[in-house]
């Protein structure tokens, strides 16, 4: 067995039956129990991903062009696809089975991949490290005392360690991206409107996207294009047609001018990762790229009108937990009143029931003023930030993270510290650009080498830009080939 | 002793939730119909299932437009939708999609042309919002059973202003607003089966002053006539209160019609903060001059039209166009019938006089066997001289239980017209015999007694003469008699 | 602003969450460090900016009036936690709704 494979060499190989679906979904099932010790999974079903590899297998016989044929995807467990549960690693969806598929499973369901598990992930998404799951802990692969990021950290853990050759995350302000960055891995976080959330669970609506993770940035190119699309389903989602991505994932960098923001590259980011990340903005240079710095700087008032937007709307989008049609109830609920707050009460975890309380104030009678109507103008400020830095530059670079993964328990205790860490990631939700976060390192650390990971920002609709740039960096910076041993149980 | 209304003048508004009349949902593509088994027409959407997302019926927006063009009212030209949050258990989201800040109508106005004295109300807004469950006390047990069905139905939410000053006021308005709606295709407006349920707030203000009092909102209000009743069951209430020295507390309180009561259900404090925010899945809408110029050109007639329509160009009388007018059902046929004969005076005249006469106990005209063809058939019969009008009614009392054609019935009844002038004058002459007293009487002048005469034939001809012919007859015999 | 313990409370009644009372000293405070720090919104000059609420360029979406299939029933009571002749079987309601 060699190294692990680009998806479309896996593709190809299934497709020219050189290989069997059914052959590749058991080498990652394999590996994913072998692993189990990182926590990256919270649903597999041996049986159920062997059958769809099966039927995979039955269309290639019968001459089907499929894109993705037999490619395995671990799924965010906050995304639906029929035949697993959809837990958002809450006690208060246990059990629950959706009776449809999300749409981008749907298409790469279509493109022939097989579904092989629901990744683990912060409670309903809300957490930068996982720790928030009502499950399980969740380890980053590069040092399994450490946390993989958040909230699609087991979506990142799986593919780190080569679980899984791609998966999918979530995105509503650095989800994908930052556990991306702390784990070596390739993160896309598409413009909003690119990718259907119909069939995501929502988060913060105006701000979620899902999007690939994956070891490769031409794989996450092949998955984006998939992925992408108009749904009548979404009245969010664009009528703009996708023109794809992957055949110009090699175009290169030549004459484009990339932004480094001041604001991103303070004191309060590593000097490590400061340091990792210029190096990446030199290869683009010796690529062709022109480096310029360029300012954006409503950047500080980023986290706080993410933090009021999104869980404004959060509060919201969970209120449908109440115990009445689906999820769990609690037991002893006597009268409606008890049966809602019973319910909610004992079934949704501690951040999560912050961030309602925290937007439940600043929509109430009296507060949306000051907080979130406050907040939508600040979101019109930010977003106008970009648009100026765009007609200057083609691209921005900056860091993802302050900070390279920390250790499990490190930061749990204040959530404000934890709310912080986002400040490199919020923003780009909140314009609705997209943004994509290759490796470009990893941290010296004596006994343990940690990621870095180089985040690069773009106009709307500039995916292909973004790719084609951390192309250059992945192939100056990074060996995609390589997978952190991580042991048993640590 | 003055009565509470000499002393007190009522100030009303109202406000009425109306289902609108699409074949599907407002965010879903389910079936809007009522009475189907619970919870067969949900979906992942209306069901608020988590990562389920709503799309806008665009039909649903086509027919707010649609009224609000029919009551003069502003259509917005963005609009947008809003989350209205609560928790109820027929409420799967944990929030009702409406819209707060920006209706898709403002303004507009309601004149009680039909059901009033042409008093004219004004509104305030119409907007857009989707309908929630139902929930129904189960038979035996302390437990409440959810139907989603109901959940995700478009409604047009109605505000007027308060400018209703009595329960009649309040009466003729809500008649005039659902036949507005009705004829205008935009909800069937059954309180029975929910499609209009009606909220109303009350207050009282000494006569002669201006300042308004302190208002209540009644709730639970589930027929027109209840309606009336809740308000002027209020309006004592609160003279009573006020003249005790009390105070008007605002509060929101629930009508039991059969008791002829109400109650408090919350005070304003405990009201709800229903937290509205702009929806973030469904982006704002333009409704644009050539949208709003199409939804015109394809509206049905207003009723104030038609009742125009009706008395100058078909020469109806007004109270006989306000029959036909203010039951769509009755319009309808109507239309068609004068469609088929174009004899619009004849065709109401049938349905009026004669069909409505057959009709009993609150059966609809769209129930009865006899259909526009009938009528119209009949109407032209008798244009043609091949039945007279009494024997016309005969055909049609029997096609009101057996529709066959007029044809069919004429034979069978052997009814044909004798307009044969040879056998009628016989018959006359027979008539002028049997009766001198009334043959001097004619010759003196008086009309009336051509009846006798005429009756004898018709009992003759067994009540088909031609009516025409044998009057001819008549005035030309007594020259000679 | 300073956060006391009944708007936390009233909060979180409108939400329909409770915690125990022990947790409630800790969650005043967290939630009072977590306002001040989004209180920094109100710092930024805001005259003459509109607000952004939503994200993307969709405009003027909407779906046909067209009827697509519904969920059988069984299937959308499937994950209800009490049922009963085909419907969502809750304790009795008797307030109105709020």
């Amino acid at each position: 067995m060699t190294g692990p494979l680009p998806l479309k060499a896996i593709a190809d190989s299934v497709r020219s039956g050189a290989r069997t679906s059914v052959d590749v979904a058991t080498e990652y099932l394999d590996r994913i129990e072998r692993g189990a010790a990182l926590g990256a999974f919270l649903a597999v079903d041996r049986a159920r991903t062997l059958a769809e590899a099966a039927a995979v297998d039955a269309r290639v016989a019968r001459g089907e062009a499929l894109p993705l044929a037999g490619v395995p995807v671990a799924v965010k467990d906050n995304i639906h696809a029929v035949g697993f549960t959809t837990t958002c690693a809450s006690r208060m969806l246990e059990g629950f089975r959706p009776p449809f598929d999300a749409t981008v499973v749907e298409k790469l369901r279509a493109a022939g991949a097989v579904v092989l598990g629901k990744t683990n992930l912060d409670e309903f998404a809300m957490g930068s490290s996982t720790e928030n799951s009502a499950y399980l802990v969740c380890r980053n692969p590069w040092a399994t005392d450490r946390i993989p990021g958040g909230s699609s950290g087991g979506s990142a853990a799986a593919v780190a360690a080569n679980l899984a050759p791609a998966a999918l995350g979530s995105d509503t302000g650095g989800s994908i991206r930052q556990p991306a960055a702390l784990t070596g891995t390739v993160g896309l976080k598409p413009t909003y409107g690119r990718v259907s959330r119909f069939g995501l669970v929502a988060f913060g609506s105006s701000l979620d996207q899902v999007g690939p993770m994956t070891r490769r940035v031409e794989d996450a190119a092949m998955l984006h294009d998939v992925l992408s699309g108009h749904d009548p389903k979404d009245a969010t989602t664009s009528a703009r047609p996708h023109a794809p991505t992957a055949p110009h994932v090699g175009d290169g960098v030549r004459g484009l001018r990339i932004g480094l923001p001041d604001e991103y590259f303070g004191d309060a980011v590593d000097s490590e990762i400061r340091a990792s990340v210029e190096s990446a903005g030199r290869a683009l240079e010796a690529a062709g790229a022109v480096l310029k710095r360029v300012s954006l700087p409503h950047t500080p008032h980023a986290i706080p009108t993410y933090y009021i937007v999104a869980t404004s709307e959060a509060s919201s989008n969970l209120a449908r937990y109440d115990g009445v049609h689906y999820g769990r109830r609690h037991p002893e609920a006597v009268d409606i009143a008890s049966l809602f707050t019973g319910s909610r009460s004992a079934y949704l975890g501690k951040e999560v029931k912050r961030r309602i309380l925290l937007g439940t104030w600043c929509l109430s009678s009296g507060f949306y003023d000051a907080f979130y109507d406050r907040a939508l103008r600040i979101r019109s400020l930010l977003k106008a930030d970009f648009d100026a830095a765009f007609r200057d530059v083609d691209l921005v670079l900056c860091p993802t993270t302050p900070t390279p993964a920390w250790r499990l328990g490190e930061k749990i205790s204040d959530p404000v510290q934890m709310y912080v860490a986002d400040i490199l990631t919020g923003a780009c939700n909140l314009a609705g650009i997209p943004g994509l976060v290759v490796p470009c390192g990893t941290t010296g650390q004596k006994d343990t080498r940690l990621p870095i990971g180089a985040q690069l920002l773009g106009p709307a609709w500039s995916e292909s830009l973004l790719l084609r740039a951390g192309a250059v960096i992945e192939a100056a910076c990074w060996d995609p080939s390589f997978v952190p041993s991580f042991g048993s149980a640590s | 002793m003055s009565t509470t209304l000499e002393r007190w003048e009522p100030v009303i508004g109202l406000e009425v939730h109306v289902q609108l009349g699409t074949a599907t949902k407002m965010f879903c593509g389910c079936r809007n119909l009522f009475g189907a088994p619970p919870n067969a027409l949900t979906c992942p959407v209306c069901l608020g299932l988590p990562g389920a997302l709503p799309v806008p019926n665009r039909r649903a927006a086509e027919l707010a437009i649609r009224f609000g063009l029919a009551v003069g009212g502003t259509i917005a030209e963005v609009t947008r939708f809003d989350r209205k949050q609560y928790f109820y258990p027929d409420l799967p989201k944990g929030y009702q999609i409406s819209q707060d800040k920006g209706p898709i109508v403002t303004g507009g106005t309601v004149t009680t042309s039909f059901f009033g004295d042409g008093k004219t109300i004004r509104l305030i807004r119409a907007h857009l919002e989707e309908d929630a469950g139902k929930g129904q006390h189960e038979e035996s047990g302390g437990s409440t059973l959810v139907d989603l069905n109901r959940c995700g139905i478009p409604l047009l939410e109605i505000v007027s202003a308060p400018d209703l000053r009595s329960a009649e006021d309040a009466w003729a308005y809500l008649n005039e607003l659902r036949l507005t709606l009705r004829t205008l295709d935009i909800s069937e407006c059954d309180m029975e089966k929910g499609s209009l349920r009606c909220d109303v707030n009350v207050s009282i203000r000494p006569r002669g002053t201006t300042p308004f009092g302190d208002r209540v909102e009644l709730k639970n209000l589930n027929s027109f006539r209840g309606v009336e009743r809740a308000i002027r069951h209020e309006i004592e209430r609160q003279a009573a209160l006020l003249e005790a020295g009390g105070k008007v507390e605002l509060e929101t309180r629930l009508w039991d019609d059969e008791k002829g009561e109400s109650r408090l259900m919350r005070k304003k404090e405990s009201a709800p903060d229903y937290r509205y925010f702009p929806d973030p899945d469904l982006p704002p809408f333009a409704v644009g001059r050539a949208w709003v110029d199409r939804v015109a050109a394809e509206a049905p007639e207003l009723p104030l039209k038609r009742l125009e329509r009706y008395t100058s160009v078909y020469g109806l009388s007004d109270y006989d166009a306000k029959v036909l007018i203010t039951d769509p059902s009755i319009c309808r046929y109507f239309e068609e019938t004068t469609a088929l004969c174009n004899d619009p005076k004849n065709a109401a005249n049938w349905i009026t006089s004669e069909l409505f006469g057959l009709m009993k106990g609150g059966v609809s005209i769209d129930d009865v066997k006899v259909r526009p063809t009938h009528i119209a058939e009949l109407v032209a019969l008798v244009k043609d001289g091949t039945l007279n009008v009494r024997s016309a009614r005969e055909v049609l009392a029997k096609q009101y239980e057996d529709p066959r054609p007029a044809k069919e019935w004429v034979e069978k009844l052997g009814l044909v017209q004798v307009s044969d002038r040879d056998a009628l004058v016989a018959i006359v002459k027979k008539g002028m015999e049997m009766n001198p007293k009334a043959v001097a009487d004619l010759k003196a002048g008086k009309e009336k007694a051509a009846g006798a005469i005429v009756g004898y034939a018709m009992k003759e001809t067994k009540g088909r003469g031609n009516p025409a012919i044998l009057n001819e007859i008549l005035a030309e015999l007594l020259k000679t008699f | 602003m300073n956060i006391s313990k009944e708007d936390v409370v009233k909060t979180l009644r409108l939400a329909r969450l409770e915690v125990p009372e022990s947790e409630l000293p800790d969650l005043v405070r967290e939630f009072d460090s977590i306002v001040k720090y989004v209180e920094a919104v109100a710092a930024v000059d805001l005259r003459g900016v509109e607000p952004l609420s939503h994200g993307g360029d969709a405009r003027d979406v909407f779906r046909d009036d067209v009827v697509t299939p519904s969920l059988p029933a069984d299937v959308a009571l499937g994950n209800a936690p009490d049922t009963a002749g085909g419907c969502f079987r809750v304790p009795r309601v008797i307030a109105e709704p709020s």
